[in-house]
């Protein structure tokens, strides 16, 4: 006789989307449930669609013996090699990003954190590396909502942006900074030795989660740079170096065409782009609600 | 007779309202560029009416290696 193997699949309702996560390993659906919270359900609500079906598993066979991997599936396919067992949460999180930024064609997606005050919206636009995450986990526990720690979804011809609550990726040195300075956040398990280093997920906060569905206007865009070095520079940069730059960060600009060339050009001439180097965030804070959002 | 360009019909421009440029963008080849020089002054180094700078001829260059424009 056969036995069914174990699975524990779950949705995520993440607005605007619903994700179907089917799963076979018990400590992504823990981290799941850690990081959303009520948002992590075994079941779809009645009112509810599934936008994406994904799969996270750990291949089966021998090498689960031996040498177990996770594996991440997008409506059957297979988009990435697969990856160590033990990275599998994060791999979930990288492929719902990935998901996100390939398929969806009705937001103009650019790579940035998104965090809001008083209704108004920054952007962060900015590669890995930049210290992106570590100042939106701060600015999220400092008066501020996190909508989004990955991705920007603007409504096109519209400086309008939707929120995407998901969890903030922290990378090496930041780990134990993050848990000294918010000793009350929940915290995924550790994922080691990834391509980016040793990877945390931070979950959003309560803040974030109550305004999951609440937009927000852009009215600035800042590119952060952390730089041990410097303490607060900032550069007002002009319109046509603030498009190569946000141009740099949209994901599907090519596969929207012109509707993510008016968008974009729209927000640089109604809104302040800035580049900034810093190594305290609280002057970083400081310069955003004082200059920016003012 | 100097030649004289024009940007490709097909191709989106948007000249940036500080004056600090113009960005394109190709919908046919997906190209996407911004040049640091504003429309007015485009106009003139695409007309062919006046000797160019090494900054005008290296924008020229740039635009007819992007395709983006055409005499």
């Amino acid at each position: 006789m056969k036995t069914k193997a174990l699975t524990y699949d779950f949705v995520l309702s993440l607005p605007p989307f619903v994700f179907k996560v089917k799963n076979n390993i018990k400590f992504v659906f823990e981290n799941a449930c850690a990081m959303y919270g009520e948002a992590c359900s075994e079941q779809l609500a009645g009112d509810e669609f599934i936008d994406f079906t994904l799969s996270i598993n750990d291949g089966g066979g021998l090498r689960k013996i031996f040498k177990p991997q996770a594996r991440f599936l997008c409506d059957e396919k297979e988009p990435f090699k697969p990856l160590t067992h033990s990275q599998a949460y994060a791999m979930l999180e990288w492929g719902m990003n990935w998901t996100v930024a390939a398929h969806e064609f009705s937001y103009v997606i650019i790579h940035s954190a998104v965090l809001e005050k008083d209704g108004k919206a920054i952007l962060f636009p900015a590669p890995p590396g930049s210290g992106k995450s570590t100042l939106t986990a701060f600015l999220a526990n400092n008066g501020w909502r996190l909508m989004s720690d990955e991705m920007a979804l603007i409504t096109p011809n519209s400086k309008t942006v939707t929120p995407f609550v998901r969890p903030i990726c922290l990378k090496n040195a930041s780990i134990p900074l993050a848990k000294q300075w918010f000793p009350d956040s929940v915290f995924s398990s550790i994922a080691k030795d990834t391509h980016k280093g040793d990877v945390i997920h931070m979950a959003p906060n309560k803040s974030a989660m109550l305004g999951k569905q609440q937009t927000a206007e852009i009215v600035g865009v800042v590119f952060p740079n952390y730089d041990t070095t410097k303490s607060l520079e900032i550069y007002q940069l002009n319109m046509a170096e603030s498009y190569m730059q946000l141009v740099d960060n949209a994901f599907n600009f090519t596969a929207i065409g012109e509707p993510a060339f008016s968008t974009i050009t729209r927000i640089i001439e109604q809104v302040r782009s800035f580049e900034i180097f810093y190594n305290d965030l609280k002057d970083v804070e400081a310069f955003l609600s004082e200059d920016v959002i003012d | 007779m100097p030649t004289q360009y024009r940007i490709k019909q097909r191709v989106l421009r948007h000249p940036f309202s500080d004056g600090s440029g113009t960005a394109f963008y190709d919908p046919t080849t997906n190209v996407i560029s911004s040049i640091n020089v504003n429309i007015d002054d485009l106009n003139d180094i695409l007309g062919g009416h006046k000797s160019l700078t090494d900054e005008e001829s290296d924008v020229l260059s740039q635009l007819l290696s992007q395709q983006l424009i055409e005499d």
